[in-house]
């Protein structure tokens, strides 16, 4: 067990490591940098080289990447050119905030939601109920987050009145409900899908009916033995939903105009600000990564077939 | 001995009329509603996208500012964008760079990781390893986040974009035809082949090929809606087709300072995203039901 | 005395997208007290679907229980409501499925599992009822028993499972017990072991037993009576002595037949019945063995012929019996 997790751990770290080479070097090597991509006051050759050697810019690329690995190791992921301010760490953990906020809540009731229909579609499978909501979750399912945003939006705030529709004002309910909504809704499409799939095959399983030859009545047969096991792959399909959906949100935070992650690393995409990029990349990444592992071990522990079997690798 | 076989008599099984792969495949499809929008749906937006010079009533880049900002009328059937564009022309050309993004990309994935799936899988060792870090790797960041990266640094263009989609969808092919072809591997009926002496070439082609390819087109038949997809967020991020060539998406977009007051300017290029995204993902369905793919690899 | 259990011209059917599955054709037959009964007959005869069906453990679409009563101690099953059944599953009748593997819930502790039913037939609570369990563990050959009840049914052997499945069967002591194929998953040897137990089990517990089964060498040596079926009919039934003796129906004939005997030597044939079993959704309007009988006559492919008592202890469903035994 010990060397199964060694060797994903390693595996791991070389990804992250490769990640950070390829969104180095792509953001360098490139001809350009934050001084010109639609600068105001364009910059001198003079101010340029100054610019440069003060970001340590004019260092050949093998010694500027190690200098930004070395200090990575530490944490220290320098400072955004742009907003000179703020360490990049001390961005990243202002601004993250918003993100996860909006993410999380979007997948939570993604999942929520989800269920629910997924559940009253495996229920009433084949009835017209069945064929209503499953048909509504395909169709939720390719509405585009920013296309919803935009109708609900024109709905509830410019004609309804019901939200704000001057943007974001701040993290409060009001300003929450319609991006939450927007970028939810869709992702509950997919989760019903699955999780209608899921119950169906639990239902339909031999155990089932040696549980009902038993004597249980449909209430518990239906969360002893069906939910119970249907429970396995559907949180195994959820739980990456939610470091999905807290790094995804760019869309509806330019929608919205919430000042979330989403919208920084476009910007600093966009002016090469790469101690900005890598600083996002490598923290999304680290996130997925940590949120994958997590799933796995949840997986382990709720399913006794693998928590009881020993791998040997 | 073949004398008494030859004079067995067998009773007459009624013979079971086999009508072929592909028409029973059609069959199948045209039972499922979603795909036969998906088909009709695509099959009307590829008419139009290649008559368009023709079909659409003015040129998609006619600025009329004294005419801006109108609400659909005779003369313009769903309104004039905020520099007096014709919506209706606009909608009808942007349909070509969709189809561009989602059929390009889609190609050139299947063309790069079919085989290299097929061979990783079939060869293991180091190859394998190697294709296993790129698939990793590509898995670390949610897709969009790598192509909205690469089209940034790359310069925000169309071209930029298939691009940066072919090197994130290639990926995904890869992986799935990677594991199937390992499974596959496994079977008795491969072990044979080699016995047999059959050169590996004729093996992967003859033999394991057949086994992908369902897997490998139901593959190539999702990527296209997610590449749509993408098309159109990034274009709505103003990162993907450049103006004054317009996308739904980027409609959407420059539709942000206006829509409050002219819902024509969102309605109409979302409502064409969403249902492009749903023919697509409606043709890849039909085909996943019609071929039986077992898509959970 | 009135029978345990008098199941009167059952009819199912399965309603499908390529037509009509006649699954079960109207069959009759009475189970006394302490009877052990084979159903013996080729897969897709109808034998599981006819004792499913009395449990109601049929999916309904596509299912559909077409006409019959299923008198359990004078009281008919079939029209029970749905909801009621439970009352009988489990502490009446019991079944013992045939694929262990799959019968048990894969990620529910098997202790828990047994316990379940007498959690819910005899209200026991739960301590009360893993406290009986380790007994019935016990009791079916299961030697670690306090250990296993924590344990999960993928940690099992195969024959191991199948005592399982029984402790659960018998644990609310059931006037009637049916065993499903349940031994044609296992090794020979374990099968021998598995058939003892229940056997036994019978006997201690004074149940009435219905085997379902296409391995006659089990049929001769447990039944008392049995029932052979073909395509949802039954056309023999009676004593086992006396049927597997003198087998009248043409089919059973050849059932019997087709059973390799010891002294067979590598020279001589395998016996087969000619043809192929019929198609369920399109059976011949006669009798339904007559494409295949080497006796058949005109009569035979038209008109059907009924269940006759030709002694008090054999019945047979055949136009040509004189034929058939050149009498």
């Amino acid at each position: 067990m010990v060397k199964y997790s060694i060797r994903r751990l390693t595996g791991t770290l070389i990804v992250f490591l490769a990640l950070s080479i390829f969104t180095f070097v792509l953001s360098r090597a490139v001809p350009g940098g934050p001084w010109s991509q639609g600068a105001e006051m364009p910059l001198s050759e003079e101010q340029v080289a100054i610019f440069k050697a003060k970001y340590g810019l004019d260092k050949p690329l093998l010694v500027q990447y190690f200098i930004w690995l070395r200090n990575a190791l530490t944490l220290d992921f320098g400072r955004p050119f742009m907003a000179p301010e703020l360490t990049v760490t001390q961005l990243i953990l202002k601004q993250w905030p918003y993100s996860a906020v909006v993410g999380g809540l979007a997948a939570s009731l993604a999942c929520v939601i989800g269920t629910i229909l997924g559940s009253i579609c495996a229920a009433r499978q084949n009835t017209w109920l069945d064929n209503v909501v499953s048909t509504y979750a395909v169709i939720s399912g390719t509405i585009p987050s920013f296309v919803l945003g935009f109708v609900l939006v024109y709905i509830f705030s410019a004609k309804l009145g019901w939200f704000p529709a001057g943007g974001w004002s701040g993290l409060s309910f009001k300003n929450l409900v319609l991006p939450v909504v927007a970028f939810g809704l869709p992702a509950a499409g997919g989760v019903a899908r699955w999780t209608r799939q899921c119950m169906l095959e639990s239902m339909s399983a031999d155990y089932v009916r040696t549980a009902y030859a038993k004597g249980v009545r449909q209430a518990g047969v239906m969360s002893r033995h069906v939910l119970r096991n249907a429970l396995i792959p559907m949180v195994t399909s959820f739980l990456p939903l939610f470091p999905d959906m807290m790094t995804g949100s760019i869309f509806i935070e330019k929608t919205f105009g919430i000042p979330g992650l989403g919208q920084y690393f476009v910007s600093s995409s966009f002016s090469r600000d790469y101690t900005l990029v890598l600083g996002i990349t490598m923290f999304w990444a680290i996130l997925i990564a940590l949120t994958y592992l997590l799933t796995d071990i949840i997986y382990g522990f709720i399913d006794p077939r693998v928590r009881l079997t020993r791998r040997s690798f | 001995m073949t004398q008494e076989l030859a004079s067995l008599q067998v009773s007459p099984v009624e013979r079971v009329k086999y009508r072929g792969f592909w028409t029973g495949a059609w069959r199948r499809f045209r039972r499922n509603v979603l795909a036969m929008y998906g088909l009709v749906f695509v099959g009307f937006i590829i008419v139009v996208a290649l008559f368009v010079p023709v079909l659409a009533p003015y040129p998609y880049d006619k600025i009329d500012l004294a005419h801006g900002l109108e609400e659909m009328s005779k003369e313009h059937l769903l309104g004039t964008d905020q520099l007096g564009r014709d919506m209706l022309s606009r909608i009808m050309f942007a349909a070509r760079p969709m189809l561009l993004v989602g059929f390009v990309t889609q190609v050139a994935a299947l063309l790069i990781g079919l085989p290299l799936g097929i061979i990783a899988g079939y060869k293991g060792g180091v190859f394998d390893w190697v294709v296993t870090r790129f698939i990793d790797f590509f898995s670390a960041l949610p897709w969009y986040l790598i192509v909205l990266y690469l089209v940034m640094v790359l310069k925000p263009s169309l071209q930029n974009l298939i691009l940066a989609l072919i090197i994130t969808s290639w990926v995904n092919q890869c992986r799935i035809v990677r594991g199937l072809t390992m499974s596959v591997r496994e079977q008795d009926y491969i072990e044979a082949t080699r016995a047999l002496g059959l050169p590996t070439w004729q093996i992967l082609t003859s033999h394991i090929l057949p086994q992908v390819a369902p897997l490998a087109l139901w593959g190539f038949a999702v990527g296209i809606p997610t590449a749509v997809f993408a098309e159109a967020g990034l274009s709505f991020l103003g990162l993907g087709v450049r103006p004054p060539q317009p996308s739904w998406g980027q409609m959407l977009g420059e539709s942000g300072q206006w829509w409050i007051y002219k819902p024509h300017m969102f309605v109409f290029p979302g409502l064409m995203i969403t249902l492009s995204v749903l023919a697509f993902q409606g043709l890849a369905d039909g085909l996943r039901a019609s071929i039986d793919v077992n898509v959970n690899v | 005395m009135l029978p345990l259990l008098d199941v009167r011209h059952l009819e199912v059917a399965f309603f499908t997208k390529d037509g009509v599955v006649k699954a079960v054709n109207g069959i009759s037959y009475t189970l006394d007290y302490g009877d052990t009964l084979a159903l013996v007959g080729e897969s897709g005869c109808g034998k599981t679907v006819s004792v499913l069906a009395m449990l109601r453990l049929l999916p309904v679409p596509p299912a559909k229980i077409m006409g019959g009563q299923v008198l359990l101690e004078g009281h008919d099953l079939l029209r029970l409501k749905l909801d009621q059944m439970h009352t009988v599953r489990g502490s009446q009748i019991a079944i013992v499925f045939q694929d262990p593997m799959t019968s048990l819930n894969p990620v529910m502790p098997v202790g828990d599992q047994i316990a379940e039913a007498m959690q819910v037939n005899l209200r026991l609570g739960r301590k009360e009822a893993l406290e009986q369990t380790e007994v019935l563990l016990q009791r079916v050959g299961l030697p670690n028993a306090a250990n296993q009840l924590k344990s999960y049914p993928h940690q099992f052997s195969g024959g191991m499972r199948q005592r399982v499945m029984i402790a659960m069967a018998i644990s609310c002591k059931p006037k009637l017990l049916i065993a499903d194929e349940s031994t044609t998953a296992l090794d020979v040897t374990i099968q021998a072991q598995i058939v003892d137990l229940v056997k036994e089990l019978q006997q201690e517990l004074g149940m009435t037993m219905i085997w379902i089964t296409h391995n006659l060498g089990l049929v001769a040596r447990l039944a008392k009576r049995v029932i052979v079926m073909y395509a949802g009919y039954i056309i023999e039934m009676g004593l086992t002595k006396q049927i597997f003796a003198n087998p009248i129906h043409p089919y059973t004939i050849g059932l019997l037949n087709s059973v390799p005997g010891i002294e067979l030597t590598v020279d001589q044939d395998l016996q087969y019945i000619e043809g192929a079993p019929p198609d369920m959704i399109k059976l011949p309007p006669g009798c339904p063995f007559s494409p295949r009988c080497l006796y058949r006559s005109e009569r035979c492919l038209t008109e059907r012929p009924e269940l006759v008592e030709l002694t008090t202890s054999v019945a047979a469903a055949c136009w040509n019996i004189d034929r058939v035994h050149n009498r």
